[in-house]
């Protein structure tokens, strides 16, 4: 099964995305406020509840909490919970995609290792 | 969300400012018909001559008639255009429902008689003196002028005016309704002329022949209401689709 | 609370019925999308619950009130259009000076920084305006009213791109300050999708869909491979269009919620699973047959 979905992923889940992306970045820190609805709705021009939904994703996982009166927070520990969900998830589906092509290329199992050590050595150059 | 309670006749009277800027190239249009009456009237309104071979008399009867009767046609065409589908749409931006359109309409009419009958009045003045200036005074005979002639003439004119605007009204709400009052309303209106002339006769007296001011006046009054009230009956109900 | 009730609504001009037997619900301070066809009976719909019109038979409540011809609907609701047509004794500048007395809600700062924002010029009257300036400037009198229950009947006809974006940014901004239910409608979703709760999907009269936005793009799956497998797969289920690509390869769109107990099938038998565009999607849905304009030159 091929998913053909990267230009079709909801807004709420690019929102909830790149909300986890300004955590990891340090723009917003944990314990700080983060974005409303309603400032979310205004800076991508969307319905404030497709932004209520992306901040629900959050919610649900528990790296923004509800602070009654005051707006949603985030988590203590957010950044290292986004930090081993990325790694687990994405790494992984990508780890599989990548092994997958690579079974399909004939690439044998050394090979890939010393590919994926190539790149490696190669950004940290840069 | 706004708690205020809407009342009709705020709204009413909302509309008809909004009108009295809105429409107020109709009010344009009456300055031109009157002056264009006025200039009809200039040539004499009746004339007389008769001679014995030896003597020849001409006799020319200046007086502002024609421009009354202009801004009476005026009124009802205007009276007839205010319900029209044009007008209508003009009215769809606004807070309105059917009764307050009407009303703002009436008011809107009431005002244009008043300043018609004022006008069409004070036109007959402008017409004594252009006859007082244009002709050798020696020939001219000039009826006595009195203030309060021309008073009653105002009052008496902006009643004419109001009834033919609620005829007017009530003529083009009935073409609303269906077109082809347009085409039997004139018909039938002519047909009484002619084939009931007693009735039209009537009609004509019970207007015209009136001695009493107060009753001329309760008459007029009256009538208008009745043709005002069966217009806003009739518009109530319909739909009014842009 | 629901601004708008509508239940068993019909509208036929003699024997054809311009809406059908139509329920919904409009809840308070929704932005919602009402989208159809060329047709599809939505300016039908907006001027009855505006109260221009009345339904033939059938319950529709606006602000718990039947709308037709009703001084307190009307003083909650505006209907704009492209149709609006106002006096040549006005200037622009008037209009919006005599338009701001009637609505109680009225925002002239708004108003007027619209106004000079899309630099039109307060001299000039209404009627000498091109389309896409007239559709811009009613759109102005519409967001500055800040009616409890704005209409937007295709708002964005004759305007350009640029100006498109910018008065649904507006409209949002404003809407984000000031809450209310507002309907805008048209034949395409793709421009305003994002800035919509809600969409009302209708054809011929009748509804299609009534959902939240975010729940359209979910809501139907594309299936495009071997023409007997695929058959194999949809089959006795409601498929929303088809179309054959080349000799043994089909493509069948259908509800997504269909499909959920085949997923492992579908995962198996070397499918391609695709996401349908809400766009396409609407086109499906309120085609007249499944296969869409191919049939027509496939007669032979």
């Amino acid at each position: 099964m091929i998913l053909n979905n990267k230009s079709m992923k909801p807004i709420y889940v690019q929102i909830a995305e790149w909300l986890e992306v300004e955590i990891l970045n340090d723009h917003i820190k944990e314990e700080e406020r983060i974005f409303s609805q309603y400032q979310l709705a205004d800076m991508f021009t969307i319905n404030p509840s497709t932004a209520a939904k992306g901040l629900n994703i959050l919610a649900d996982e528990n790296i923004v909490y509800k602070k009654r009166g005051l707006g949603m927070f985030v988590s203590p520990n957010a950044k290292h919970y986004i930090l081993s969900k990325r790694r687990n998830q994405i790494l992984g589906q990508m780890i599989e995609a990548l092994v997958m092509e690579a079974k399909r290329l004939d690439v044998r199992e050394s090979e890939l290792i010393r590919m994926i050590q190539q790149a490696r050595a190669e950004s940290e150059e840069k | 969300m706004s708690s205020k309670e809407v009342n009709l006749l705020s709204i009413s009277c909302k509309q008809y400012f909004y009108k009295l800027k809105a429409y107020s190239f109709l009010v344009h249009s009456l300055i031109i018909v009157q002056l264009i009456a006025l200039l009809f009237s200039m040539g004499g309104v009746f004339n007389m001559s008769s001679g014995n071979g030896e003597l020849s008399v001409s006799v020319k009867s200046y007086n502002s008639n024609i421009v009354i009767v202009f801004s009476l046609l005026w009124i009802m065409f205007i009276a007839v255009q205010l319900i029209s589908r044009p007008y209508k749409k003009m009215e769809f931006p606004l807070v309105t429902n059917r009764l307050s359109g009407n009303l703002s309409n009436i008011g809107f009419l009431v005002t244009g008689c008043l300043f018609g009958g004022i006008t069409s009045s004070l036109v007959g003045v402008l017409l004594r003196l252009i006859t007082y200036f244009m002709f050798d005074r020696s020939q001219v005979v000039f009826n006595r002028f009195f203030l309060s002639d021309l008073l009653l003439g105002i009052f008496v004119a902006i009643l004419y005016m109001l009834l033919f605007s609620a005829l007017g009204y009530f003529i083009g709400v009935l073409a609303q309704l269906n077109v082809s009052f347009v085409i039997i309303i004139p018909a039938v209106i002519l047909g009484v002329l002619r084939v009931y002339n007693d009735f039209s006769q009537s009609v004509f007296k019970f207007f015209a022949f009136e001695v009493s001011l107060i009753m001329f006046v309760l008459k007029v009054i009256i009538t208008s209401t009745i043709l005002f009230s069966f217009s806003i009956f009739l518009s109530n109900r319909k739909e009014v689709s842009k | 609370m629901s601004t708008i009730q509508a239940r068993d609504v019909t509208k036929s001009y003699g024997k054809i019925k311009a809406i059908d037997h139509l329920s919904f619900d409009i809840e308070e301070n929704k932005i919602t999308g009402l989208i159809g066809r060329n047709g599809a009976g939505k300016t039908t719909l907006l001027k009855m619950i505006a109260g221009y019109i009345r339904p033939t038979s059938g319950e529709l409540m606006v602000h718990s009130r039947n709308p037709f011809n009703s001084l307190e609907v009307s003083a909650k609701t505006i209907f704009i259009d492209d149709n609006m047509t106002f006096s040549n004794s006005l200037t622009l500048k008037d209009i919006l000076t005599e338009v701001s007395h009637f609505y109680t809600d009225w925002n002239s700062d708004l108003a007027s920084g619209l106004f000079d924002y899309f630099s039109l010029n307060p001299k000039q009257p209404h009627s000498n305006l091109s389309k896409g300036t007239k559709s811009t400037f009613n759109n102005i009198l519409g967001l500055a009213s800040r009616c409890p229950l704005t209409i937007f009947d295709e708002p964005t006809t004759g305007m350009d791109s640029a100006v498109r974006k910018d008065f649904y940014k507006a409209l949002l901004k404003d809407y984000i300050e000031y809450p209310r239910t507002i309907i805008l409608s048209s034949h395409l979703l793709n421009e305003l999708e994002e800035i919509l709760e809600d969409i009302l999907l209708i054809n011929q009269g009748t509804k299609r869909l009534h959902l939240p936005a975010i729940e359209l793009r979910e809501f139907a799956v594309g299936i495009r491979g071997n023409t007997q497998v695929v058959l194999n797969l949809v089959e006795g289920k409601e498929i929303l269009y088809r179309e054959e690509f080349s000799k043994g390869s089909l493509y069948v769109v259908l509800k997504k919620e269909l499909l959920r107990d085949q997923f492992e099938q579908v995962k198996q038998s070397n499918l391609e699973v695709v996401p349908v565009s809400t766009d396409d999607l609407c086109v499906y849905l309120t085609a007249k047959t499944n296969g869409g304009i191919e049939d027509v030159f496939k007669r032979s």
